[in-house]
Protein backbone atom coordinates (compact mmCIF):
# COMPACT_ATOMS: atom_id res chain seq x y z
CA UNK A 1 0.00 0.00 0.00
CA UNK A 2 1.11 3.63 0.03
CA UNK A 3 4.02 4.86 2.05
CA UNK A 4 3.13 6.41 5.36
CA UNK A 5 3.99 10.08 5.08
CA UNK A 6 3.68 10.67 8.80
CA UNK A 7 6.05 12.29 11.26
CA UNK A 8 9.24 10.45 12.02
CA UNK A 9 12.43 11.77 13.50
CA UNK A 10 15.04 12.47 10.87
CA UNK A 11 17.47 10.44 12.87
CA UNK A 12 15.82 7.35 14.28
CA UNK A 13 18.43 6.98 16.98
CA UNK A 14 17.42 10.29 18.44
CA UNK A 15 15.37 10.40 21.57
CA UNK A 16 11.88 9.00 21.49
CA UNK A 17 9.52 9.71 18.66
CA UNK A 18 6.38 11.68 19.20
CA UNK A 19 4.74 8.26 19.35
CA UNK A 20 3.82 8.02 22.99
CA UNK A 21 2.43 11.54 23.20
CA UNK A 22 0.62 11.22 19.90
CA UNK A 23 -1.07 8.10 21.20
CA UNK A 24 -2.26 9.98 24.29
CA UNK A 25 -3.53 12.74 22.01
CA UNK A 26 -5.40 10.25 19.81
CA UNK A 27 -7.07 8.57 22.78
CA UNK A 28 -8.04 11.86 24.37
CA UNK A 29 -9.39 13.34 21.17
CA UNK A 30 -11.34 10.16 20.39
CA UNK A 31 -12.98 10.30 23.78
CA UNK A 32 -13.63 14.02 23.56
CA UNK A 33 -14.94 14.03 20.00
CA UNK A 34 -17.23 11.03 20.15
CA UNK A 35 -18.06 11.49 23.81
CA UNK A 36 -19.03 15.03 22.98
CA UNK A 37 -21.13 13.84 20.08
CA UNK A 38 -22.81 11.33 22.36
CA UNK A 39 -23.44 14.04 24.91
CA UNK A 40 -25.01 16.29 22.29
CA UNK A 41 -27.26 13.44 21.16
CA UNK A 42 -28.18 12.95 24.80
CA UNK A 43 -29.20 16.56 25.13
CA UNK A 44 -31.17 16.39 21.93
CA UNK A 45 -32.99 13.20 22.85
CA UNK A 46 -33.12 13.68 26.59
CA UNK A 47 -31.52 10.33 27.34
CA UNK A 48 -28.42 9.50 29.31
CA UNK A 49 -27.15 6.47 27.51
CA UNK A 50 -25.37 7.98 24.54
CA UNK A 51 -22.60 9.64 26.46
CA UNK A 52 -20.92 6.40 27.61
CA UNK A 53 -21.66 4.82 24.24
CA UNK A 54 -19.95 7.74 22.55
CA UNK A 55 -16.99 7.52 24.92
CA UNK A 56 -16.52 3.83 24.29
CA UNK A 57 -16.92 4.19 20.57
CA UNK A 58 -14.43 7.06 20.52
CA UNK A 59 -11.94 5.04 22.53
CA UNK A 60 -12.32 2.06 20.22
CA UNK A 61 -11.90 4.22 17.15
CA UNK A 62 -8.83 5.88 18.61
CA UNK A 63 -7.32 2.48 19.44
CA UNK A 64 -7.91 1.40 15.86
CA UNK A 65 -6.21 4.57 14.64
CA UNK A 66 -3.26 3.88 16.93
CA UNK A 67 -3.05 0.42 15.44
CA UNK A 68 -3.11 1.84 11.92
CA UNK A 69 -0.45 4.44 12.63
CA UNK A 70 1.83 2.76 15.10
CA UNK A 71 0.79 -0.83 15.57
CA UNK A 72 1.71 -2.23 12.22
CA UNK A 73 5.25 -3.17 11.49
CA UNK A 74 6.74 -0.53 9.22
CA UNK A 75 7.20 -1.60 5.66
CA UNK A 76 10.77 -1.74 4.53
CA UNK A 77 11.53 0.70 1.74
CA UNK A 78 11.61 -0.87 -1.68
CA UNK A 79 15.35 -0.44 -2.07
CA UNK A 80 16.49 -1.93 1.22
CA UNK A 81 19.33 -4.34 0.78
CA UNK A 82 20.36 -5.72 4.15
CA UNK A 83 18.41 -8.54 5.71
CA UNK A 84 16.75 -6.58 8.48
CA UNK A 85 14.27 -8.76 10.31
CA UNK A 86 10.84 -7.45 9.65
CA UNK A 87 7.48 -8.66 10.77
CA UNK A 88 5.33 -7.20 8.05
CA UNK A 89 3.19 -9.84 6.50
CA UNK A 90 1.32 -8.36 3.62
CA UNK B 1 -10.39 18.80 53.85
CA UNK B 2 -12.56 19.29 50.85
CA UNK B 3 -12.51 17.85 47.44
CA UNK B 4 -14.46 15.74 45.09
CA UNK B 5 -14.70 12.01 45.09
CA UNK B 6 -14.03 12.14 41.37
CA UNK B 7 -10.43 13.08 41.94
CA UNK B 8 -9.97 10.24 44.43
CA UNK B 9 -11.52 7.88 41.92
CA UNK B 10 -9.20 9.05 39.20
CA UNK B 11 -6.22 8.69 41.49
CA UNK B 12 -7.13 5.11 42.27
CA UNK B 13 -7.84 4.39 38.62
CA UNK B 14 -4.44 5.63 37.57
CA UNK B 15 -2.52 3.14 39.71
CA UNK B 16 -3.10 0.15 37.43
CA UNK B 17 -2.27 1.81 34.10
CA UNK B 18 0.78 3.42 35.67
CA UNK B 19 2.18 0.05 36.62
CA UNK B 20 1.06 -1.43 33.33
CA UNK B 21 2.79 1.15 31.18
CA UNK B 22 5.91 0.76 33.28
CA UNK B 23 5.90 -2.98 32.70
CA UNK B 24 5.35 -2.61 28.99
CA UNK B 25 8.21 -0.24 28.45
CA UNK B 26 10.44 -2.21 30.80
CA UNK B 27 9.91 -5.24 28.60
CA UNK B 28 10.54 -3.15 25.48
CA UNK B 29 13.76 -1.76 26.86
CA UNK B 30 14.93 -5.21 27.89
CA UNK B 31 14.10 -6.64 24.51
CA UNK B 32 15.95 -3.92 22.66
CA UNK B 33 18.87 -4.17 25.06
CA UNK B 34 19.29 -7.85 24.45
CA UNK B 35 18.94 -7.58 20.69
CA UNK B 36 19.10 -4.09 19.23
CA UNK B 37 18.10 -5.28 15.78
CA UNK B 38 14.72 -6.24 17.16
CA UNK B 39 13.87 -2.62 17.79
CA UNK B 40 11.71 -2.07 14.74
CA UNK B 41 9.87 -5.31 15.40
CA UNK B 42 9.18 -4.59 19.03
CA UNK B 43 8.26 -0.93 18.69
CA UNK B 44 4.77 -1.38 17.20
CA UNK B 45 3.95 -3.94 19.84
CA UNK B 46 5.15 -1.62 22.59
CA UNK B 47 3.05 1.24 21.26
CA UNK B 48 -0.03 -0.92 20.95
CA UNK B 49 0.30 -2.19 24.49
CA UNK B 50 0.92 1.34 25.73
CA UNK B 51 -2.22 2.58 23.99
CA UNK B 52 -4.36 -0.12 25.52
CA UNK B 53 -3.07 0.51 29.04
CA UNK B 54 -3.23 4.26 28.69
CA UNK B 55 -6.80 4.12 27.41
CA UNK B 56 -7.97 3.04 30.82
CA UNK B 57 -6.15 5.83 32.60
CA UNK B 58 -7.53 8.45 30.22
CA UNK B 59 -10.97 6.96 30.63
CA UNK B 60 -10.69 7.57 34.35
CA UNK B 61 -9.54 11.12 33.73
CA UNK B 62 -12.37 11.92 31.35
CA UNK B 63 -14.98 10.38 33.61
CA UNK B 64 -13.63 12.32 36.57
CA UNK B 65 -14.54 15.50 34.74
CA UNK B 66 -17.68 14.33 33.04
CA UNK B 67 -19.52 12.82 35.94
CA UNK C 1 -20.21 17.02 43.51
CA UNK C 2 -18.35 18.20 46.54
CA UNK C 3 -17.69 16.29 49.67
CA UNK C 4 -16.21 17.49 52.92
CA UNK C 5 -14.35 14.49 54.14
CA UNK C 6 -12.68 15.39 57.39
CA UNK C 7 -12.97 18.39 59.66
CA UNK C 8 -9.71 19.09 61.37
CA UNK C 9 -10.18 19.69 65.06
CA UNK C 10 -8.86 23.06 66.02
CA UNK C 11 -8.63 25.78 63.47
CA UNK C 12 -5.98 26.82 61.17
CA UNK C 13 -4.44 24.34 58.80
CA UNK C 14 -5.22 25.54 55.33
CA UNK C 15 -4.40 22.86 52.82
CA UNK C 16 -2.85 24.28 49.68
CA UNK C 17 -5.13 24.99 46.82
CA UNK C 18 -5.38 27.02 43.69
CA UNK C 19 -5.73 30.12 45.80
CA UNK C 20 -2.03 29.85 46.49
CA UNK C 21 -1.36 30.74 42.90
CA UNK C 22 -3.15 34.08 42.96
CA UNK C 23 -0.41 36.47 43.86
CA UNK C 24 -1.09 40.09 44.70
CA UNK C 25 0.10 42.86 42.40
CA UNK C 26 3.40 44.45 43.27
CA UNK C 27 2.36 47.99 42.39
CA UNK C 28 -1.01 48.63 43.89
CA UNK C 29 -2.81 50.17 40.99
CA UNK C 30 -1.60 47.87 38.24
CA UNK C 31 -3.58 44.67 38.70
CA UNK C 32 -1.65 42.46 36.33
CA UNK C 33 1.89 43.28 37.42
CA UNK C 34 2.32 40.40 39.82
CA UNK C 35 5.39 38.51 40.93
CA UNK C 36 5.29 35.86 38.21
CA UNK C 37 5.07 38.54 35.55
CA UNK C 38 8.04 40.34 37.04
CA UNK C 39 9.99 37.08 37.32
CA UNK C 40 9.34 36.25 33.69
CA UNK C 41 10.68 39.64 32.63
CA UNK C 42 13.68 39.31 34.91
CA UNK C 43 14.39 35.85 33.55
CA UNK C 44 14.58 37.25 30.03
CA UNK C 45 17.04 39.86 31.21
CA UNK C 46 19.13 37.30 33.06
CA UNK C 47 19.28 34.94 30.10
CA UNK C 48 20.17 37.66 27.63
CA UNK C 49 22.90 38.93 29.94
CA UNK C 50 24.27 35.45 30.62
CA UNK C 51 24.59 34.45 27.02
CA UNK C 52 25.82 37.85 25.92
CA UNK C 53 28.68 37.71 28.36
CA UNK C 54 29.30 34.05 27.61
CA UNK C 55 29.72 34.73 23.92
CA UNK C 56 31.68 37.95 24.19
CA UNK C 57 35.31 37.68 23.18
CA UNK C 58 35.33 33.91 22.74
CA UNK C 59 38.66 32.24 23.24
CA UNK C 60 39.86 28.96 21.87
CA UNK C 61 40.34 27.62 25.38
CA UNK C 62 37.12 28.78 26.95
CA UNK C 63 36.75 30.41 30.32
CA UNK C 64 34.09 29.21 32.73
CA UNK C 65 31.25 31.39 31.51
CA UNK C 66 31.96 30.62 27.89
CA UNK C 67 32.18 26.93 28.69
CA UNK C 68 28.81 26.93 30.41
CA UNK C 69 27.13 28.90 27.67
CA UNK C 70 28.65 26.77 24.94
CA UNK C 71 27.69 23.61 26.77
CA UNK C 72 24.03 24.53 26.92
CA UNK C 73 23.94 25.87 23.40
CA UNK C 74 25.81 22.89 22.01
CA UNK C 75 23.51 20.46 23.73
CA UNK C 76 20.40 22.07 22.29
CA UNK C 77 21.91 22.50 18.86
CA UNK C 78 23.24 18.95 18.61
CA UNK C 79 20.80 16.75 20.39
CA UNK C 80 17.61 18.66 19.96
CA UNK C 81 17.80 20.50 16.70
CA UNK C 82 20.26 18.83 14.39
CA UNK C 83 19.54 15.25 15.29
CA UNK C 84 15.83 15.66 14.99
CA UNK C 85 15.17 18.20 12.29
CA UNK C 86 18.12 17.11 10.20
CA UNK C 87 21.29 18.92 9.34
CA UNK C 88 19.80 20.64 6.32
CA UNK C 89 17.21 22.80 7.95
CA UNK C 90 17.72 22.92 11.65
CA UNK C 91 19.33 26.35 11.75
CA UNK C 92 16.07 28.05 10.89
CA UNK C 93 14.42 26.67 13.97
CA UNK C 94 17.31 26.60 16.37
CA UNK C 95 16.63 30.07 17.83
CA UNK C 96 13.08 29.07 18.68
CA UNK C 97 14.01 25.74 20.23
CA UNK C 98 16.93 27.17 22.15
CA UNK C 99 14.93 30.10 23.49
CA UNK C 100 12.10 27.83 24.54
CA UNK C 101 14.47 25.51 26.34
CA UNK C 102 16.36 28.09 28.36
CA UNK C 103 13.32 30.25 29.07
CA UNK C 104 11.27 27.36 30.37
CA UNK C 105 14.20 25.87 32.28
CA UNK C 106 15.02 29.09 34.10
CA UNK C 107 11.42 29.91 34.87
CA UNK C 108 10.83 26.42 36.18
CA UNK C 109 13.89 26.50 38.38
CA UNK C 110 12.57 29.72 39.92
CA UNK C 111 10.29 27.37 41.78
CA UNK C 112 13.04 26.22 44.08
CA UNK C 113 15.25 29.29 44.33
CA UNK C 114 14.83 30.82 47.81
CA UNK C 115 12.88 34.07 47.99
CA UNK C 116 11.40 33.46 44.55
CA UNK C 117 9.94 29.99 44.95
CA UNK C 118 7.25 30.30 42.37
CA UNK C 119 7.51 28.49 39.04
CA UNK C 120 6.23 30.92 36.46
CA UNK C 121 4.94 28.10 34.30
CA UNK C 122 2.47 27.02 36.97
CA UNK C 123 0.12 29.73 35.78
CA UNK C 124 -1.71 28.35 32.80
CA UNK C 125 -1.29 31.46 30.70
CA UNK C 126 2.45 31.07 30.24
CA UNK C 127 2.46 27.52 28.83
CA UNK C 128 -0.50 28.39 26.64
CA UNK C 129 1.33 31.36 25.18
CA UNK C 130 4.43 29.29 24.41
CA UNK C 131 2.35 26.49 22.95
CA UNK C 132 0.53 28.95 20.74
CA UNK C 133 3.84 30.00 19.25
CA UNK C 134 4.88 26.39 18.68
CA UNK C 135 1.49 25.54 17.20
CA UNK C 136 1.59 28.37 14.72
CA UNK C 137 5.14 27.44 13.75
CA UNK C 138 4.60 23.77 13.08
CA UNK C 139 1.33 24.22 11.26
CA UNK C 140 2.80 27.02 9.19
CA UNK C 141 5.83 24.93 8.32
CA UNK C 142 3.65 21.98 7.38
CA UNK C 143 1.38 24.01 5.17
CA UNK C 144 4.28 25.77 3.52
CA UNK C 145 6.16 22.54 2.92
CA UNK C 146 3.39 20.26 1.76
CA UNK C 147 0.85 22.75 0.50
CA UNK C 148 -2.41 23.19 2.38
CA UNK C 149 -4.15 20.33 0.66
CA UNK C 150 -1.22 17.98 0.94
CA UNK C 151 -0.64 18.74 4.60
CA UNK C 152 -4.17 17.93 5.63
CA UNK C 153 -4.41 15.02 3.28
CA UNK C 154 -1.30 13.36 4.63
CA UNK C 155 -2.47 13.99 8.13
CA UNK C 156 -6.02 12.81 7.82
CA UNK C 157 -5.88 9.87 5.47
CA UNK C 158 -3.47 7.21 6.62
CA UNK C 159 -2.71 4.51 4.11
CA UNK C 160 -3.81 0.96 4.53
CA UNK C 161 -7.32 1.51 5.79
CA UNK C 162 -10.52 0.32 4.10
CA UNK C 163 -12.07 3.36 2.51
CA UNK C 164 -15.34 3.40 4.37
CA UNK C 165 -13.51 3.90 7.64
CA UNK C 166 -11.93 7.14 6.44
CA UNK C 167 -14.99 9.16 7.22
CA UNK C 168 -14.68 8.15 10.85
CA UNK C 169 -10.93 8.47 11.13
CA UNK C 170 -10.33 11.76 9.33
CA UNK C 171 -12.07 14.07 11.83
CA UNK C 172 -10.43 12.19 14.67
CA UNK C 173 -7.00 12.72 13.16
CA UNK C 174 -7.73 16.36 12.50
CA UNK C 175 -8.90 17.06 16.02
CA UNK C 176 -6.00 15.13 17.46
CA UNK C 177 -3.20 16.75 15.53
CA UNK C 178 -4.51 20.26 15.29
CA UNK C 179 -6.22 20.68 18.64
CA UNK C 180 -5.37 18.07 21.22
CA UNK C 181 -1.63 17.90 20.56
CA UNK C 182 -0.94 21.51 21.55
CA UNK C 183 -3.33 21.01 24.43
CA UNK C 184 -1.30 18.14 25.80
CA UNK C 185 1.90 20.07 25.21
CA UNK C 186 0.82 22.99 27.35
CA UNK C 187 -1.01 20.91 29.93
CA UNK C 188 1.98 18.66 30.50
CA UNK C 189 4.20 21.61 31.39
CA UNK C 190 1.52 23.36 33.41
CA UNK C 191 0.42 20.30 35.37
CA UNK C 192 3.96 19.28 36.26
CA UNK C 193 4.81 22.73 37.58
CA UNK C 194 1.47 23.18 39.34
CA UNK C 195 1.65 19.83 41.07
CA UNK C 196 5.29 20.28 41.99
CA UNK C 197 4.60 23.64 43.58
CA UNK C 198 1.66 22.21 45.50
CA UNK C 199 3.80 19.33 46.74
CA UNK C 200 6.43 21.70 48.05
CA UNK C 201 3.78 23.82 49.73
CA UNK C 202 2.27 20.77 51.40
CA UNK C 203 5.50 19.51 52.84
CA UNK C 204 7.12 22.75 53.84
CA UNK C 205 4.16 24.73 55.11
CA UNK C 206 2.64 21.58 56.55
CA UNK C 207 5.86 20.90 58.37
CA UNK C 208 5.87 24.44 59.68
CA UNK C 209 2.31 24.04 60.90
CA UNK C 210 3.16 20.76 62.55
CA UNK C 211 6.16 22.29 64.26
CA UNK C 212 4.44 25.39 65.54
CA UNK C 213 0.93 24.23 66.27
CA UNK C 214 1.26 20.55 66.89
CA UNK C 215 1.52 18.92 70.27
CA UNK C 216 4.10 16.44 71.33
CA UNK C 217 4.53 13.68 68.81
CA UNK C 218 3.34 15.85 65.97
CA UNK C 219 6.07 18.34 66.71
CA UNK C 220 8.66 15.60 66.50
CA UNK C 221 7.20 14.21 63.31
CA UNK C 222 7.45 17.58 61.63
CA UNK C 223 11.04 16.75 60.93
CA UNK C 224 9.75 14.11 58.54
CA UNK C 225 7.77 16.74 56.71
CA UNK C 226 10.83 18.94 56.36
CA UNK C 227 12.93 16.01 55.21
CA UNK C 228 10.36 15.23 52.56
CA UNK C 229 10.43 18.89 51.63
CA UNK C 230 14.16 18.66 51.00
CA UNK C 231 13.81 15.47 48.98
CA UNK C 232 11.00 16.94 46.96
CA UNK C 233 13.04 20.05 46.23
CA UNK C 234 15.72 17.99 44.56
CA UNK C 235 13.13 15.93 42.76
CA UNK C 236 11.51 19.13 41.58
CA UNK C 237 14.80 20.32 40.17
CA UNK C 238 14.99 17.19 38.06
CA UNK C 239 11.38 17.48 36.93
CA UNK C 240 11.73 21.15 36.07
CA UNK C 241 14.73 20.73 33.82
CA UNK C 242 13.24 17.58 32.33
CA UNK C 243 9.99 19.33 31.47
CA UNK C 244 11.87 22.11 29.73
CA UNK C 245 13.81 19.49 27.76
CA UNK C 246 10.63 17.61 26.83
CA UNK C 247 8.92 20.80 25.66
CA UNK C 248 11.84 21.69 23.44
CA UNK C 249 12.16 18.11 22.23
CA UNK C 250 8.52 17.85 21.26
CA UNK C 251 8.70 21.21 19.53
CA UNK C 252 11.58 19.94 17.44
CA UNK C 253 9.79 16.66 16.73
CA UNK C 254 6.58 18.37 15.67
CA UNK C 255 8.47 20.72 13.38
CA UNK C 256 10.39 17.80 11.92
CA UNK C 257 7.18 15.89 11.45
CA UNK C 258 5.49 18.77 9.71
CA UNK C 259 8.38 19.09 7.33
CA UNK C 260 8.84 15.48 6.38
CA UNK C 261 7.33 14.46 3.11
CA UNK C 262 7.97 11.02 1.78
CA UNK C 263 10.19 8.42 3.33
Amino acid sequence: MGQDKRPHAANHDAAADTGAWDIVAYLLSGMLLWGGAGWLIDRWLGLRVFLPIGLLFGTGLALYLVYVRYGRAPEPPADQHDGEPNGSSR
Amino acid sequence: MEGTLNAVGYGLAAIGPGIGVGLIFAAYIQGVARQPEARSVLQPIAFLGFALAEALALFGLVLAFVL
Amino acid sequence: MSLVVLAEEGEGYNPPGSGDFKLPPIIDNIEWFTKPYLMALISVGVLVAFFYFAARRPKLVPGRLQFAGEGIYGFVRRDLARDIIGSAEFMKFLPLIFSLFIFIALNNVFGIIPFIQFPTMSLIGFPIALTLIVWIVYNWVGIRRQGPIGYFKNMMFPPGVPSWVYILLAPLELVSTVFVRPLTLSLRLFANMFAGHLLLIVFILGGEYMLLEGEGLVKVLSIGAFAMGIVMTFFELLVQVLQAYIFALLTALYIAGAMSEEH
